[in-house]
């Protein structure tokens, strides 16, 4: 990430990534009306690494500049300012080449040709790449297989569920064989079995083929459940960037539940962690309390002294991945974030 | 998984000439799954020119005027609708994809985009030419007198206006790429050019004062050609057939370099203000 030395691995390397989208030039106005009457900063100073066989999770509200960054990587967009690379290829200059070692996989089914087969979606795809009728035959058959569809390979898409629909979709961006993949909200239609056995997928594909990947979700579990590096981003800027286990280490409060024998012992235990500077909520005969970052269990229990023995039962709770972004959005208003 | 199936993961290097090669065909065939997903569609459309070739025989019957005048009247409406296609298809496709937001999906190929409005338009420009073929077949039937020996140029004369409005469609979809609009651009061109292109009559009947526009659009030098080439006993007052070749081939070198020239320049704006396909 920033700071980072650049070496072979490396496929996607951006740095002070900025994108400014302005209004539309007086003169095209006179057509058509231009949908901004500020400038936008959509990117602002991006950096970021991610290496051959390494998933990097882009999380972020709706506006903060997660399509931006994508749209700059494949060319369907221009930065500002900043540099971008794929694999050495610079993203405005080289989009062409870039188009053939990323595999883009859009959001929406509608990108696919809905009353044609899948055979003929990948054989059309495949001949834009510049792939020869005897490549196709033998890659068509081995990315549906590894996506299994190969049984489906000339059933009509409009006649597929959602989920193997996705599939397809992320079938097509394999089909040219790709170094690095693009997903772009890939379960956002699809039940969450599906979603589990997708993303299941995209992880052996990472570690079979060594394939660095992009990916945004607004379901932060499917997220968690990658073990991904994260990008969290708000209004153009990066709030974090890491591994969430370091989120984790860095930012996570996790919440305390005391279970006691007694009203007195209970009583006695919520004072004692009261005078620590927690806040305790009582409920019966169990205590729920949030641990400061700076504290841990062992020193919490400590503080209380020999009233620590009348405890019958501790559980510690992780927050849930969306309140603790919610909270390092909250507490990290600045730029930047751990590495 | 087998060493052959391994990701290659490597740039292609390909020369431009295999990219437009490769470019046409996979769209042609994009096209012909299209043709083969709706396959009445086609027939209809042949069917329904049938019905303004009827029109004009029955009418030309009715006043009497013989089937030279059928022949003049049928030669220009076939040939008037036989460019439609070509100028009217690539913004009526482009636009159809940037509503449906499809157009990504062919934006993220790696070709380069300059080659999409004519992979796009070729196979919908074809079937055009084709359609004008079948009219003038049908008013064959019907006992329009044809001169066999101007065929080969009539196609020819044909291709090249084809290409030509081609190159039309091409800026007009130049300003769609750029606001989102493209439409009424063609719509007023193309029936603006029925009249200035002398669909139904010669252009010498027109006023000197908006002849001179007649000269600027390539409908009036494909149907002018084509009446002198395929009618035994053409109409007096059309232009040469030389001349309209020459016309013809110079609008195609200059439209067609310039149109894709623009449509370049235009997806690069829309590409740095950032409206590509929205």
């Amino acid at each position: 990430m920033t700071g980072h030395q650049p070496d072979e691995d490396d496929v996607i390397v951006l740095s002070g990534l900025t994108k400014l989208y302005e209004p539309t030039p007086r003169w095209m106005r006179i057509f058509a009306r231009s949908h901004l009457t500020q400038p936008i900063k959509a990117l602002d100073g991006i950096d970021l690494t991610v290496r051959a066989g390494e998933i990097c999770a882009v999380v972020g509200p709706n506006g903060a500049g997660k399509t931006t960054l994508f749209r700059i990587i494949i060319g369907l967009t221009e930065a500002t300012s900043g540099s971008g690379r794929v694999l050495g290829l610079d993203v405005t200059r080289e989009s062409e080449q870039i188009r053939q070692v990323v595999g883009w996989m859009p959001s929406e089914d509608r990108s696919l040709l809905m009353r044609a087969t899948i055979r003929e979606n990948l054989q059309l795809h495949g001949r834009l790449q510049g792939m020869s009728p005897k490549e196709l035959a033998a890659r068509i058959p081995y990315v549906l297989e590894t996506v299994n569809l190969a049984a489906q390979t000339d059933v009509v898409i409009a006649s597929l569920s959602a989920g193997m629909k996705a599939r397809v979709r992320l079938a097509r961006a394999l089909l040219p064989g790709p170094r690095a993949l693009i997903l772009d909200e890939p379960t956002g239609a699809v039940d969450p079995i599906a979603a589990h056995g997708l993303l299941n997928l995209i992880m052996d594909l990472v570690k079979q083929e060594r394939l660095a990947v992009l990916i945004s979700s607004h379901r932060l579990e499917e997220i968690e459940a990658l073990q991904s590096k994260a990008l969290l981003m708000d209004g153009g800027r990066i709030k974090y960037s890491g591994d969430l286990d370091s989120l984790r280490r860095q930012w996570d409060r996790p919440q305390l539940e005391l279970v006691l024998a007694t009203e007195a012992d209970t009583r006695t235990v919520a004072d004692g962690l009261r005078a620590q500077g927690l806040d305790v909520l009582v409920d019966g005969l169990e205590l729920r309390c949030q641990l400061p970052g700076d504290q841990t269990i062992g020193a919490v229990l400590g503080g209380l002294g020999s009233a620590a023995a009348s405890i019958q039962h501790i559980r510690e709770t992780p927050m849930p991945l969306r309140d603790l972004i919610a909270h390092v959005y909250r507490l990290n208003p600045a730029a930047g974030g751990a590495a | 998984m087998t060493t052959t199936h391994a990701y290659p993961g490597a740039v292609r290097h390909r020369s431009r000439s295999r990219k437009v090669v490769e470019t046409i065909g996979a769209y042609v065939r994009l096209d012909l799954v299209e043709e083969r997903m709706f396959p009445a569609t086609s027939i209809m459309r042949y069917i329904a020119v049938v019905f303004p070739v009827l029109l004009y025989f029955y009418q030309s019957s009715f006043l009497g005027a013989g089937p030279e005048v059928f022949a003049v009247m049928l030669i220009g409406t076939a040939v008037t609708a036989g460019l439609q296609d070509a100028l009217t298809q690539l913004t009526a496709r482009l636009n159809f994809a940037m509503e449906r937001g499809t157009l990504e999906t062919y934006l993220v190929e790696p070709v380069p985009w300059v080659l999409i409005p004519i992979a796009m338009n070729l196979w919908r420009s074809f079937t055009g030419g084709l359609l004008a073929c079948f009219m003038i077949f049908v008013g064959w039937l019907l006992g329009m007198p044809i001169d066999p020996a101007g065929i080969p140029l009539g196609l020819l004369v044909l291709f090249l206006g084809v290409l030509a409005c081609n190159a039309l469609g091409t800026l007009a979809a130049s300003f769609l790429v750029l606001f989102k609009r493209g439409d009424p651009v063609v719509m007023l061109f193309h029936l603006a050019a029925s009249v200035l292109g002398g669909a139904l009559f010669p252009v010498s009947t027109l006023p000197e004062w908006i002849r001179w526009a007649s000269y600027l659009i390539p409908h009036t030098y494909v149907i002018s050609a084509e009446r002198q080439l395929l009618m035994p006993v053409p109409p007096a007052g059309e232009l040469s057939v030389g001349l309209s070749i020459i016309m013809l081939t110079i609008m195609c070198t200059v439209m067609l370099g310039g149109g894709l020239f623009i449509f370049d320049r235009s997806l690069r704006l829309a590409r740095r203000l950032g409206i590509l396909s929205i």
